[in-house]
């Protein structure tokens, strides 16, 4: 027998209405939050504004897979938490997207306080970070140095072996 | 219809001659010139810009216009009539090769035929990737997941970045990961006080922390540069740049034209307070002081025999250097300059960076009578602390004496004054020191010599065993001198001033041999440590050539002098050995030491009280390539920023360094 799965409705920037299971959305504490403020049967679609279908459609995704997660608690910010860039397989494949997409679902991911899909987001950034040079990092991010002289000269001096105690 | 970022291509299914956007019009307006352009191929001339802007493209602005029209009349004129292979493809196929490209392969496959340069629009160019702006807090939960090391190199990718990176907890972090919190923190604090009371401009906590992330990531393994514009004319990016160079190769030949009596080899050893070289040559010693990047020349001392080894340890303020001279002879001599008459008897100048020794000399000219006159002698000191202990740690043995200082022990110690000769320098009168003018003699060997009272100690050791290693005591008048067999240690009683000594047997070859620093709390001022270690087999060699080298045959000497004698000395053995050439470092709990069995470099302590006299392995360090022995190594004598290591591979010079936080936890470990 198929139990009844609370539902809810999400519009999204292009105005595209969705419809998620409220144990889903719920991942999101911003929409958690909402629907608790607002209490009772939520019957109107939640707009969420800065979030556009095709990102939505990816966090939703993400969402239902980790719909059973425990709830992550404040003693898991720390520092030991942040030091392990590992990502398990299943969300490994899920970030496997371009750097649009990745970059979309990070910020969508804070937008709608998602703590555990923006550290996958971060970590993944983080992982393309690793071992490169300044340079290679510009490259893969195409990041402009935009350092003025004044400022490249500080930086340059800041490795200087002055005896600056 | 195929889309792709954004980009919209509409295919007529069959013809490939699609649906097209009026491009590259003077005003942008439908008709007009464009289809001038859409028969044509745009090969640009040669000398001619060849990429226009969009902006250029569509408005025909700027310079480029008359550019633009040359170059539309030159394609008019080479219209080939062909068509492209790419036409028979489907169109979803095209499309599809059409998303592979970048802006460049683009454009350049438009303007192969006409038939493409029809139907490939340029106002579908594809799209760059959109220029990350993330959020500072984004930016800042990144960084969270980086090695400083990392954290360090992207920071440094543009002013974003850079600004996101300068956030306080960040940098504690990362300060923290990096294991040099503890220092930093402290010098904060110390540095908070200074402010308060000077009440002047000072750099923000926040750019004192970057600034020590960032030269702490140039020092360590896995920097990849500083990520900033190279410079005309600078060299590749380099954490370490040479800042001195001194060419000592001319104190080999005498400034009277002489070449060395003995050969023109010279010999450096640097003091273990890290502030002196001392240079040798022949029987001359040249003292010089390392000031920051530049080497002051301070002294020169003349031995009566040929010098093999020179030990140095001011970091006790006590001037004196002790000297292993040929013939089984031994020096201490006091060097004469009181440490607040450094500034006025060497002035700084940074015009000293990269001379030679010649130079040295012409240029103290000028300086010479200011030299002469600060150099006055200063009674010795009779301040020197009784000692009644001493601990001798030799390889898997250790030794410790009690009561040396006893009435009884005196008389069983005491040097018989017939044999061991007592020289006192002569006194450097201060008037007369004054009135002299420097000779021409003088001017050309203007580094003064020292006139500072001497101890000479004769027959040494035993005539089959000489002594190979010398370590003079940093706080008291003691000298230690080390041999195959054992050690040989001589002191100047501070009581009665007598001249005593003793014999320490070894089981393993002295051939390093350094005074351990009194650990804080737990060692008293009237003990005395010494450790003592034998070199890697493969320096033996080295050490022959050095020690016995007006001999004819010197390996044939190794037995003879013992060093074969010892059972687990012989070649290539290292069963038996816990550690080689045994370096102390400052804080007197940590040895750096070469490991037997893995010929590592090991940074290690002296197991506790009651425990095994074996070496505790707390770092290995992990040597460059294959090289795996270090030939040389030498420690900082400042521990507070972490172990700095200078260690030599085969040619490599590799610096290591050992974080104050992990550095320090091995401390309190041991306590």
């Amino acid at each position: 027998m198929a139990t009844d799965t609370q539902t809810i409705r999400l519009t999204t920037s292009d105005n595209v209405e969705m419809t998620v299971e409220r144990a889903v959305a719920e991942r999101s504490i911003l929409i958690k939050n909402l629907l608790e403020d607002l209490g009772g049967e939520q019957t109107e679609s939640i707009p969420v504004p800065n979030v556009a279908e095709p990102v939505m459609k990816k966090v939703i995704e993400w969402c239902e897979h980790h719909k059973k997660d425990p709830p992550t608690t404040q003693d898991d910010d720390s520092d030991s938490r942040k030091k392990s860039t590992d990502i398990d397989e299943w969300d490994q494949k899920f970030m496997q997207v371009d750097q649009e997409m990745l970059f979309e679902i990070i910020l969508a991911a804070n937008y709608l306080d998602i703590k555990a899909l923006l550290d996958v987001g971060c970590k993944t950034v983080a992982n393309m970070i690793k071992g490169k040079s300044p340079d290679e990092i510009r490259k893969t991010f195409n990041i402009q140095n935009d350092f003025t002289p004044e400022e490249e000269d500080q930086i340059r001096r800041e490795n200087e072996w002055a005896e600056d105690r | 219809m195929l889309q792709n970022n954004g980009s919209l291509y509409s295919f007529r299914t069959g013809s490939l001659a699609l649906y097209r956007r009026p491009t590259r019009t003077s005003s942008y307006e439908s008709g007009g010139i464009s289809g001038v352009y859409d028969d044509a191929i745009l090969e640009p001339r040669s000398n001619n810009n060849l990429e226009l802007t969009m902006s250029e493209v569509l408005l025909s602005v700027s310079n480029s216009s008359e550019t633009t029209r040359q170059n539309r009349q030159g394609i008019e004129s080479v219209l080939p009539h062909g068509s492209s292979l790419l036409n028979s493809l489907p169109s979803a196929v095209f499309g599809g090769i059409l998303k592979y490209l970048d802006i460049a392969a683009y454009r350049a496959l438009r303007l192969t035929s006409r038939d493409l340069l029809s139907i490939i629009p340029l106002d579908t160019l594809p799209k760059r990737p959109r220029k990350r702006t993330y959020p500072v807090e984004i930016l800042q939960n990144i960084y969270n997941f980086l090695t400083p090391v990392d954290f360090n190199a992207c920071r440094r990718t543009c002013r974003l970045w850079m600004l996101a990176s300068l956030n306080r907890n960040l940098l504690v972090t990362m300060l923290k990961r990096g294991g040099w919190w503890s220092t930093l923190q402290s010098e904060l604090l110390e540095r908070e006080a200074r402010v308060k009371e000077k009440s002047s401009f000072q750099e923000s906590d926040e750019w004192i922390m970057s600034k020590r992330i960032s030269r702490e990531c140039a020092l360590s393994h896995g920097w990849s540069g500083n990520g900033l514009r190279r410079i005309a004319g600078s060299k590749d990016e380099v954490p370490f740049t040479a800042r001195t160079r001194v060419d000592f190769t001319n104190i080999a030949y005498r400034s009277n034209g002489q070449e060395c009596r003995h050969n023109k080899s010279l010999l450096f050893f640097v003091s273990i307070c890290d502030r002196f070289l001392l240079v040798v040559e022949g029987s001359m010693i040249y003292v010089y002081r390392l000031e920051g990047v530049n080497i002051r020349s301070l002294t020169r001392v003349l031995c009566p025999r040929r010098v093999l080894a020179v030990s140095m340890d001011a970091s006790s303020n006590k001037y004196s250097i002790a000297a292993l001279l040929e013939g089984r002879m031994g020096m201490v001599c006091d060097l004469q300059f009181p440490p607040s008459a450094n500034k006025v008897l060497l002035p700084s100048s940074p015009a000293h960076a990269g001379r030679n020794h010649a130079e040295d000399q012409k240029l103290s000219r000028g300086r010479c009578q200011a030299r002469w006159r600060s150099f006055e002698f200063e009674a010795p000191q009779n301040t020197f602390p009784v000692f009644n202990t001493i601990n001798v740690h030799n390889n898997h043995q250790t030794v410790t004496l009690h009561n040396t200082s006893s009435e009884i022990h005196q008389g069983r110690n005491i040097i018989n004054q017939d044999w061991t000769v007592r020289l006192r320098g002569t006194h450097c009168q201060p008037g007369n020191s004054r009135t002299r003018k420097p000779t021409v003699t003088d001017i050309t060997r203007s580094i003064p010599l020292n006139v500072g009272p001497r101890r000479l100690y004769r027959h040494l050791c035993s005539e089959d065993d000489p002594p190979r290693s010398v370590a003079i005591c940093p706080q008291r008048r003691c000298v230690a001198f080390g041999c195959s067999s054992g050690i040989e240690l001589l002191w100047v009683d501070a009581l009665t001033g007598h001249d005593l000594n003793r014999w320490f047997p070894l089981t393993a070859p002295s051939d390093f041999l350094y005074f351990l620093p009194p650990r804080s709390g737990l060692d008293s001022s009237k003990k005395l440590r010494l450790i003592s270690s034998a070199s890697h087999p493969s320096e033996r060699k080295a050490l022959c050539r050095r020690f016995y080298a007006d001999r004819p045959a010197p390996c044939l000497y190794w037995g003879l002098y013992g060093l074969e004698s010892t059972p687990s000395f012989r070649a290539g053995a290292t069963v038996g050995f816990d550690h080689y050439r045994a370096l102390p470092l400052s804080d007197g709990y940590h040895v750096l030491f070469t490991d037997p069995a893995s010929s590592m470099l090991c940074l290690g302590t002296d197991a506790p009280l009651g425990g095994p006299t074996k070496l505790l392995r707390k770092i290995m360090f992990i040597p460059p390539d294959d090289a795996k022995i270090p030939r040389l190594y030498s420690v900082c004598m400042d521990l507070r920023w972490g172990v700095r290591i200078a260690a030599v591979y085969e040619k490599r010079i590799v610096l290591f360094t050992v974080p104050p936080d992990v550095f320090a936890l091995s401390t309190y470990e041991h306590r």
